[in-house]
């Protein structure tokens, strides 16, 4: 199996554990104040190695599942993590590093703003302010700290 | 893709739910059940004491309650009456659904469905009182609003039933409540206890939903506006109740005792 083969099917692979975790650990990672967003990591991860396309796919997909899990504001995770997919895709050409910095901001950023978005889409009750500066930036940076620890095991180049 | 989004979104909302059942119950089946399992690890982890202990006062009171409960049910049968809360209710667990976004939980799923007699609108109560109210049900499963939710609204009175009004959650505070609509001659203490109203066909009367704290406001002369704290918090609440049984009629304050107001209504 050459290279990129392997860094594809560790990717698959590095997605499908998250989502997994993500969704099976939910109870124990709500019940803290904060904790990483395992789907948007997974959705990050994949749009930095894939086409805008596919990346958006996967963000639809993910989307779907977490949507599944409530009764309102139905589609609008789908929508988000969609749109985070294909922008994330995009910053490829914008961003050559493959330096493990870059991809801990890459994915403080993306689950940053993702959370806030949806904090601000769905009018969650709560102070904004707090939110937006204290819990969402908390979340995106144990996102970003797992989504650096899964690296070895989809990028062995 | 987007378009795909976009249509989602914009579906109508029964067949979102239509979708999201779908979704649940195939894809997300196993995912779920392992979840349920995970939930059970981490509490029994994390109470072992706590559950030993409330298992061993439990068992002294089954002994004791045995031949109080055989003694209630002939006397009940005697005067022609109902067995008290048996077969109204479903015992479930419950787990709440965070998503992205949420500083509090405003959903809940629970491992009992339309198989079990649960219905749409069904009240899902804990023993401190109301948790909230189930949405969508599915063969074995049922997803739900707690109280916390934007959309949730109870008709509630004091529990001498002299001040009416509408409960729904504080949307700056996400864990206190707002009591819209109390008469305006009336004003509430500090303390008093409110419950459900019975008004609305979903919830029975009777069914605690929590305590005054202060007033917040006035409508133009002619109602108030109260902050309540709740009885029950989503955080905390893990085994809940569904009333499977329901009738417009009925009332609920026979399963709790009666609880007497740390405050009462006063008239003006």
């Amino acid at each position: 199996m050459n290279e990129r083969a392997q860094n594809r099917v560790g990717l698959a692979v590095t997605v499908l554990t998250l989502t997994f975790v993500h969704f099976a650990l939910a109870p124990v990672l709500d019940s803290w104040y904060f904790g990483p967003n395992l789907l948007a990591c997974a959705v990050l991860i994949a749009a930095r190695e894939v086409r805008p396309g596919t990346a958006a796919s996967v963000g639809f997909v993910l989307g779907l599942l977490e949507d599944s899990m409530a009764v309102s504001h139905f589609g609008l995770a789908t929508l988000l993590l969609l749109l985070i997919g294909f922008v994330g895709s995009l910053t490829r050409d914008l961003f050559l590093g493959e330096e493990r910095l870059f991809m801990g901001t890459y994915l403080f950023a993306g689950t940053w703003i993702y959370e806030a978005a949806s904090y601000l889409l769905m009018g969650a009750p709560g102070d904004p302010v707090a939110y937006l500066l204290l819990t969402a930036p908390l979340d995106a940076m144990a996102t970003g700290i797992v989504g650096y620890l899964t690296l070895p095991v989809w990028r062995t180049r | 893709m987007l378009l795909a989004a976009v249509v989602i979104i914009t579906l109508p909302h029964r067949h979102q739910l239509g979708l999201a059942k779908a979704v649940r119950s195939t894809v997300l089946a196993p995912v779920l059940r392992l979840q349920g399992g995970f939930y059970d690890m981490r509490l029994t982890s994390t109470r072992v004491e706590e559950l030993r202990a409330e298992r061993d006062s439990l068992a002294e009171r089954v002994l004791v309650l045995k031949d109080v409960e055989e003694e209630n049910l002939r006397l009940r049968g005697l005067m022609g009456l109902w067995e008290r809360g048996a077969n109204r209710f479903r015992p479930a667990n419950l787990y709440p659904t965070k998503r992205g976004g949420e500083v509090v939980a405003r959903s809940f799923r629970l491992d009992v469905g339309g198989e079990a007699g649960v219905t749409a609108d069904a009240p899902v109560i804990a023993p401190g009182g109301l948790v909230g109210v189930v949405r969508v049900t599915s063969g074995g499963q049922a997803l739900g609003d707690f109280w916390t939710h934007p959309d949730f609204r109870v008709s509630a009175m004091t529990a001498d039933g002299s001040v009416f009004g509408i409960i729904s959650p504080l949307g700056e505070t996400p864990l206190l409540m707002r009591l819209d609509g109390a008469p305006y001659q009336v004003r509430l203490t500090r303390g008093t206890e409110l419950v459900t109203s019975g008004m609305g066909g979903v919830f029975p009367r009777g069914i605690p939903i929590g305590r005054v704290t202060e007033a917040t406001g006035e409508e133009a002369g002619w109602a108030r506006s109260y902050q309540v704290r709740p009885l029950v918090y989503p955080e905390a609440v893990r085994e809940v109740m569904v009333l499977v049984q329901r009738d417009s009629t009925e009332t609920m304050e026979d399963v709790w005792s009666p609880s007497v107001s740390e405050g009462n209504a006063d008239r003006e």
